[in-house]
């Protein structure tokens, strides 16, 4: 089992190095850099802008480059805005928070809806409510998020006044307001993240429902729903949770468009703003932690795999 | 008579698939008294592991009870709502698997499982049913049951989480046992070993046992009865000993004839069914071993056989020359009686 941790940790730490080169590399590969981007200033000459190129330390070689940054990654130092006056590591800190909140709520939303509607199917196979439940998944999954976040804000802020359109505030501040500022992008993000998940859940839950194990379940005197829901669901959820982590490692994308929609003041935003300006201090911070969030999502589906199955479990100690 | 303990009617299993509907089980009728002991013999696909699952009420989709009526003490079991019909699975019927590992959750403990069956039918605390459990794995024949209760399924080998498979069935003390191949998927020295558990298992308890198996010596080492299904219908039943020596069913009589037996003259041949029993939705006309039957007659592609008493209670053959083959046999007494 320790040797399992161990193993996957490691292969988790190359697989971040990794990514922390491909980052760096494909910034310095796309055309453009920060001086660029700001366009040619009025009264700045050519030499002045090579000048500022050398002082930002930009002319030096991509390794020479890659080497500063990374041993300042590894003090906790993410290097310095080219824009701001404050360092990235800073600019990180205060987006994290609000950035990590909405992706919790998307996949909790994600899961209360995917769950029961999955169980609900199971329950009455190719009925109408099965019909109808997948249907929208995959409508669920055809839909642009911006789209549907925008017809929520229509609906439910504009027309309705439940919730603000756009913003945000602080848990600790407020934490009901926090909650209303989190519900239209939460519910938006968590559609994403229900779609794919309630697809692959009904299709392993009615999978394990032929199992003989159910039917042994129904022949101890269960009834059919608590076959289903106590002996089905926790074997069919344990392929899922697998995917549950693939889908969030990957709802990362999309979660910058939701947060330009609402106004969120998460790494997306940041990430988009840094894009614009070719900000590289910030852009491979925003992006390594992202790989971060990916890597460490894996790494806790497949722990917590190990620790739910008890074959698993035994494969690990022998 | 008083009433059996378990009498099925006209029982028929429907499956719809795209050609239309199949009948895998057709008419079936048979009785089981209290406490005894019946076997249900034939070729895969003869329905009778459809029949237990009827019983049961565990068909699934898209295979369905068509018509019949299944009396647990004069009680119809398809007139029963689904909460009632969830009283008698595993209180009064309960079943054992053909494989022990596949008919148990594999990330729940065997605990867990056991208990949950107990708890089903009485209400006892959870410590209380947890002692029960390890009580019946000890008379299932679990060595050191009370540490290994907490071990998973795939902790345990075939033969001893067969044991456990039947200690489940055992937790509501049900009255009827229905053992579906529950020795196929074991060696055949655990085989031995479950055969003779469950035999001191239903003596103990005065249970009646349905034991369904391919395997005509396990039937006879365990049965009082033994009853032969093909192509969906019950074919003969007997008593055991009678069968085995005088089946009046040409089928009866091929299936034993197929069997090696230890005991038999060295020189016997093993002969071998001509031909595959026959599919559900293409079964023969008139009597459907006919296309195999080396007695058959014309009569017997034309019109389904009738069942011809052959002597003991409930027992019969359906076969259009049941009556004359009944009477050699009885002729063949005459001249040379059984000791």
């Amino acid at each position: 089992m320790m040797r399992f941790v161990i193993r996957r940790v490691a292969v988790s730490v190359l697989m971040l190095w990794l990514a922390s080169v491909v980052i760096f590399v494909t910034l310095r590969v796309i055309p453009g850099d920060p001086i660029a981007a700001r366009g040619t200033l009025p009264g700045f000459t050519a030499e002045q802008m090579a000048q500022l190129r050398h002082e930002l330390g930009l002319d030096r070689s991509i390794l020479a480059q890659y080497l500063d940054w990374m041993s300042g990654v590894l003090r906790g130092d993410f290097g310095q805005s080219f824009f701001s006056d404050f360092s990235t590591t800073e600019l990180i800190a205060t987006r994290i928070v609000p950035s990590v909140e909405l992706a919790l709520m998307a996949t909790l939303v994600g899961l209360l809806i995917a769950v029961p509607a999955a169980v609900a199917i199971a329950l009455r196979p190719h009925s109408w409510l099965d019909r109808v439940l997948s249907s929208g998944a995959a409508g669920g999954m055809a839909v642009p998020p911006f789209w549907l976040g925008i017809l929520l804000v229509a609906f439910l802020s504009i027309e309705l006044g439940w919730f603000p359109t756009r913003g945000y505030v602080p848990f600790v501040e407020d934490p009901l307001e926090n909650l209303r500022f989190v519900a239209l992008p939460a519910v938006t993000m968590g559609v994403v993240v229900a779609a794919p998940v309630l697809r692959f859940l009904r299709a392993a839950l009615l999978d394990v429902t032929r199992s003989d194990f159910v039917r042994t379940a129904e022949g101890k005197g269960l009834l059919w729903h608590e076959a289903v829901v106590r002996h089905a669901l926790p074997n069919a959820l344990m392929p899922t949770l697998t995917f549950v982590g693939m889908v969030v490692g990957s709802m990362l994308g999309g979660i910058v468009v939701i947060e330009y929609v609402f106004g969120w003041p998460g790494l997306g935003a940041l990430a988009v703003d840094s894009v614009g300006k070719r900000d590289y201090a910030v852009l491979q911070g925003v992006v390594l932690l992202a790989a971060a969030a990916f890597v460490l999502t894996s790494l806790v589906v497949d722990l917590l795999s190990v620790v739910i199955d008890p074959r698993l479990r035994d494969q690990m100690s022998t | 008579m008083s009433v059996p303990l378990l009498s099925v009617r006209g029982l028929s299993v429907a499956f719809r698939d795209r050609r239309g509907e199949t009948l895998p089980l057709r008419e079936v009728s048979f009785d089981l008294r209290a406490g005894q002991r019946l076997a249900l013999v034939g070729e895969s696909g003869s329905g009778k592991s459809l029949t237990a699952f009827a019983i049961m009420r565990l068909i699934r989709p898209p295979g369905r009870i068509a018509s019949g009526e299944i009396l647990l003490e004069g009680r119809d079991l398809l007139g029963l709502s689904a909460r009632q019909m969830a009283a008698v699975r595993g209180g009064e019927i309960a079943m054992i698997y053909q494989n022990p590992l596949s008919a148990m959750n594999p990330v729940q403990t065997i605990a867990h499982q056991l208990v949950e069956a107990i708890r089903r039918h009485s209400a006892v605390s959870k410590d209380a049913a947890r002692r029960r459990a390890i009580d019946l794995l000890g008379e299932a024949g679990v060595p050191d049951a009370a540490s290994r209760i907490g071990s998973y399924p795939h902790q345990f080998s075939g033969g001893m989480l067969q044991r456990v498979v039947i200690a489940m069935a055992l937790a509501a003390d049900p009255k009827l046992l229905i053992a579906d191949e529950a020795t196929t998927a074991l060696d055949v020295t655990t085989q031995a070993r479950i055969v003779d558990l469950l035999a001191r298992i239903v003596d103990d308890r005065g249970a009646a046992i349905m034991f369904i198996t391919h395997d005509l010596g396990v039937a006879a080492a365990l049965c009082d009865d033994v009853q032969v299904m093909y192509a969906g219908r019950i074919v003969e039943r007997a008593e055991a000993r009678r069968f085995y020596e005088h089946p009046i069913h040409p089928y009866s009589e091929a299936l034993l004839e197929a069997v090696c037996r230890l005991d038999a003259e060295p020189d016997r041949r093993l002969t071998a069914i001509p031909g595959n029993p026959p599919l559900a939705g293409a079964f023969p006309s008139g009597c459907a071993f006919h296309p195999r039957c080396p007695h058959a007659v014309p009569i017997c592609a034309e019109q389904a056989p009738p069942r011809v008493p052959t002597g003991g209670p409930g027992w019969f053959a359906e076969c259009h020359l049941g009556r004359e083959r009944l009477d050699g046999l009885t002729l063949a007494d005459a001249k040379e009686p059984l000791p």
